[in-house]
């Protein structure tokens, strides 16, 4: 009997999933941004064993396979396909159904976009979390207190930020109808042209070709 | 941590906390709706001490505590402005939802297992053993190996920065068409004829093919007929790319340049001024070649020199962007013999249309499934690029319509409703 899982992020439990001490882990499409993050995660997910990373353009396509595949950095070249555990990490919000692996990993919680519970076993690991494989001044602990980088006596002077280099409609009409309350204050490159007042100090993110956010 | 800049011990994400601190609210809104997907944005804003406002993910609240943030998934964007003033105005309700912690305690270890600051003491999270069977039963019936695995491990000499490969996709509409060429191989890429003719540096074929994006052009001439030219197959030449350019003269390859066809690659920083006279090459074994074009790096100087000569009838010009020049100019230093295809920049929206034209025309049998999930794939790189234009979101909804996924249909007819273009 297939026993399938939804995980939600037991990831720790990964290195003890199979006898398996070997991976092929396959990162799908997505932004830089976000594979790098699983790039700085990924280790941790799989510690002890023999991780081989993969960027792919796709994987649901034949003749994309062909011609779209490169390796980043620092893998190992496998001498056999036997034994080792395919994993699949789908990082953006696209329709993976057609995903075969051993594993997939999946940003999204979507049965959509998820491939059927029989093909595959799936790790629900959402980027909130993978955040903070690329955070060095906070640990997850600090969401279990709030507002602790300000003290909570004091009332913040400042109305409303906004931060981002992807100018999605609903991000500007938000920011156009904040600014009717008060200046919100535009950090990145998106948001210039609204109504709000413009910080030109960010991030390298935002300004650098990062990504896509 | 891998492979991000950090300034005096903060990565970028550490640097966005402390650009939101002072602020009493943060707008969170995500790129996509979909259930689970909840990137940084939201935790960002916690850390700050902040009230996200948040708009995305319709399932948030299972994650963060719906006291601690505004969810404006649950109004539209009016009323949620309305609900952020509100708050605002209102000092009890303000401390109240600041006060609030966003994660509850019986959340963290399911979230952050992995984290290494996140105690696990119990070790209570052992993976059920069914997962364990069921990925031993699949190895062990694994009978062949996929033959794309040795495809992948064959690339393993490629350059070490392929980070080409993911170049932002804001930024290339050239990364689109491509993309399109491979998924969709009977793509028919419009044969618009640009004047400038081969304009623009991609690639060398056997490697990385495709992927060397670059930018024509600049905001002077950015809406202007020429570079909605895209070029295909047409005007494609094999050519040299000399290394250096000094002045107007030259520095010939690692080996003889003897085609007619010779561009330079300009220097980052380069102060030559190509506008006296055509350049010529120094030394070579074709001492009579012309230069054909020029390859600059991308600064605003080099930029706004070439463009304005080009403007003027002189040499053709293509700008690229540091890192491609890099991989260039090592690939030259090497003396790789290059085959560069010389395509032109089109605009984004043409290059959607052929993207879903390209998708259109795989449809010789729409009743076939698999021919249905070839579209499928096209649009969806579509989206990947372009999830803001309507017809591409029109058309991926009828895709999905057709494929029998009428939730994605909806999702994306939704969103096509609000879009305008």
């Amino acid at each position: 009997m297939l026993a399938i899982l939804y995980l939600v992020l037991s990831t720790r439990s990964l290195a003890y999933a199979s006898n398996a001490d070997s991976y092929l882990v396959r990162i799908g499409p997505g932004a830089t941004y976000y594979q790098r993050f699983f790039e700085a995660t990924l280790p941790l997910l799989f510690p002890g064993t023999s991780v081989e990373f993969v960027l792919e353009n796709t994987a649901s396509n034949a003749c994309d396979q062909a011609t779209n595949l490169t390796i980043r950095g620092w893998s190992k070249t496998p001498s056999a396909c036997g034994g080792r555990t395919d994993v699949f990490v789908s990082s953006e919000p696209w329709d993976a159904t057609s995903i075969e692996s051993d594993l997939l990993i999946t940003t999204v919680f979507a049965q959509a976009l998820l491939p059927p519970r029989s093909a595959s076993s799936i790790l629900y690991l959402p980027f909130y979390s993978l955040s903070f494989s690329q955070r060095l001044q906070h640990s997850p602990q600090a969401l279990l207190r709030p507002g602790h980088e300000t003290p909570l006596s004091t009332r913040p002077g400042r109305f409303c930020a906004f931060l981002a280099r992807n100018c999605i409609e609903d991000r500007l009409r938000l920011l156009r109808l904040l600014s009717a309350h008060e200046h919100v204050d535009a950090l990145g490159s998106c948001g210039s042209d609204a109504p709000v007042r413009r910080f030109p100090v960010t991030p390298l993110r935002y300004f650098l070709s990062r990504g896509d956010n | 941590m891998h492979g991000f800049e950090t300034v005096e011990n903060h990565t970028y994400l550490d640097r966005a906390v402390e650009a939101y601190t002072g602020y009493r609210f943060v707008v969170c809104v995500e790129n996509t709706r979909a259930s689970g997907y909840i990137t940084e944005k939201i935790v960002s804003a916690f850390l700050a001490g902040t009230i996200p406002i948040y708009i995305g993910a319709p399932d948030v609240a299972a994650h963060f505590d719906p006291e601690s943030f505004v969810n404006c998934n649950e109004y539209s964007l009016e009323e949620c402005a309305s609900e952020v003033r509100r708050i605002d105005l209102n000092e009890t309700l303000y401390r109240a939802m600041r006060n609030h912690p966003p994660l509850h305690e019986n959340r963290l270890s399911a979230a952050f297992s992995w984290h290494p600051d996140v105690p696990n003491e119990d070790n209570t999270w052992t993976v059920p053993s069914a997962l364990e069977n069921y990925l031993a039963s699949k190895q062990t019936s694994k009978q062949t190996c996929d033959s794309d695995v040795f495809q992948h491990t064959e690339l393993l000499s490629a350059p070490p920065d392929v980070s080409l490969l993911w170049r932002p996709r804001t930024e290339s509409a050239m990364t689109l068409f491509l993309r399109a060429e491979r998924v969709c191989p009977s793509a028919t890429l419009p044969p618009v004829k640009s004047r400038f003719g081969a304009t623009c540096l991609i690639t060398q074929p056997r490697r990385l093919q495709g992927f060397l994006g670059c930018e024509v052009g600049n905001a002077a001439i950015k809406d202007s007929e020429h570079t909605t030219s895209y070029v295909k197959g047409r005007e494609v030449t094999s050519l040299e790319v000399a290394p250096t350019f000094h002045g107007n003269k030259c520095i010939p390859a690692p080996r003889s340049v003897n085609s007619s066809n010779v561009w330079l690659l300009v220097p980052e920083g380069s102060s030559c001024d190509h506008s006296s006279s055509t350049p010529t090459i120094e030394n070579s074994s074709s001492p009579n070649t012309r230069i054909s074009g020029l390859i600059v790096v991308q600064s605003a100087a080099t930029t706004t020199s070439s463009m304005q000569k080009d403007e003027t009838g002189n040499l053709p010009w293509v700008s690229i962007s540091k890192v491609d020049a890099s991989w260039l100019h090592h690939e030259l230093t090497r003396g790789t013999p290059l085959e560069i295809e010389i395509t032109f920049k089109p605009k984004f929206h043409l290059a959607i249309d052929a993207l879903l034209a390209a998708a259109e025309a795989n449809t010789s049998a729409p009743e076939d499934r698999k021919t249905l999930t070839s579209r499928a794939a096209c649009v969806q790189h579509a989206l990947t690029i372009g999830p803001l234009f309507k017809r591409i979101n029109l058309a991926a909804a009828g895709i999905c319509r057709e494929l029998g996924n009428h939730i994605s249909a909806d999702a994306f007819e939704a969103r096509a409703s609000r879009l305008v273009l």
